[in-house]
């Protein structure tokens, strides 16, 4: 099943592509992320948190929002991500109030085995600020198709189990739930973490 | 050149003869296994390590096993267009004299059905099944994946040697 939002992502990468989108950080030449030359109001979206709490739009404002797809049954490229962003939080924290109320959302592509129960188990390995979402196609379609994010589960291999392909990007949605910036992969937690701190001392 | 090569081939056809008069590991060298830390909850596992093929000929790894794990199987992660899709591999084969990294974001042994939970500093046991046969074990510590990330756009796989 293709679960595909071409039309939108079109328009953020058209952005990256034609050179609209102003890089941000303070190592030129280094890996850096694309940052919107506006940020893009997110519209509404209905999905649940790890404790079975509505997860919308709203939960996005007043307070900056890292966003991640994944799932649980992902053993390589989701811990990894997961990992960078604990140190994200980590070296956040080491600046005053930089971490405040910062949110890292883990949003499960893959709702018929991430169960709330089972994405609260998974968010709690990484400790504070960490939330696990996740709803029906549908909703997790009208978030993503707005990040210009893709998923797409994979034909199911022997045992049952099988692989849902998604957008390996970070996302960071800002506090008045603007998507802000994207870091694409391969990720690192000094470049994020820095180009966050500088971000978040510009936004009004 | 020519008589390198000659003593490579040399070298191997006696590797190879000794390895099935005698049963032994095949001729590759395994560094720095490594299992990656993942919640509790997570019902897999992406195993890392490195292998080297030390003979003249092609060395093949065919699949693993781990007493921890219902079963293993070998599965490759590929970035392409800002999208990570994951495949399982039938077969991995290290070309002569080369060496092929298992790394985040590439080559993984995935590790599936936990038996009993793993943490920081505990140790998998991973036995390596090679075409011919042979099997090599390993002990892999549980480490968080930062711990070992390499700087972003590195690529250590298929070294030239």
């Amino acid at each position: 099943m293709l679960v595909a939002s071409v039309a939108l992502a079109g328009g953020v990468w058209t952005a990256v592509r034609t050179g609209r989108v102003q890089p941000a950080g303070p190592t030129p030449g280094a890996y850096q992320p694309a940052v919107l030359p506006a940020p893009k109001p997110l519209g509404p979206f209905s999905l649940v948190d790890q404790d079975g709490h509505p997860f919308g739009r709203e939960r996005l404002q007043g307070r900056w929002s890292f966003l991640f797809l994944g799932y649980t049954h992902c053993p390589d490229i989701c811990p990894m991500t997961m990992a960078t962003l604990r140190q994200v939080r980590e070296q956040l924290a080491r600046e005053p109030r930089a971490a405040d109320g910062v949110q890292f959302v883990f949003v499960s592509v893959d709702p018929q085995r991430d169960t709330p129960e089972q994405l609260r188990g998974y968010v709690a390995h990484y400790g504070e600020g960490f939330l696990g979402v996740t709803g029906g196609d549908d909703q997790l379609q009208a978030l993503a198709r707005q990040l210009g994010a893709l998923y797409m589960r994979a034909p199911e291999a022997a045992g049952g189990a099988y692989a849902v392909d998604h957008t390996s990007t970070i996302f960071l949605v800002d506090p008045g739930a603007g998507l802000h910036a994207l870091f694409s992969a391969p990720h690192e937690a000094g470049v994020i973490a820095r180009a966050f701190l500088e971000l978040q001392r510009k936004a009004p | 050149m020519t008589i390198r090569l000659a003593l490579l081939v040399v070298g191997a056809a006696v590797l190879g003869i000794a390895a099935d008069a005698l049963g032994a590991d095949p001729p590759v060298r395994v560094e720095d296994p490594w299992v990656a830390d993942a919640p509790p909850v997570a019902r897999v596992r992406a195993g890392y390590l490195t292998i080297e093929n030390l003979s003249g000929s092609e060395q093949v790894l065919l699949g693993a096993q781990s007493p921890l794990f219902d079963r293993v199987e070998i599965h490759r992660t590929e970035v392409r267009d800002g999208i990570a899709r994951m495949t399982a591999v039938e077969r991995l084969p290290i070309p002569p004299g080369q060496k092929v990294a298992l790394e985040p974001g590439g080559y993984h042994l995935m590790l599936l059905e936990p038996r009993a939970p793993l943490t920081p500093g505990g140790v998998v046991p991973i036995t390596l099944e090679w075409a011919g046969g042979q099997r090599v074990e390993v002990q892999a510590p549980v480490r968080s994946p930062t711990d070992s990330q390499a700087p972003p756009g590195h690529d250590h796989s298929h070294h030239q040697h």
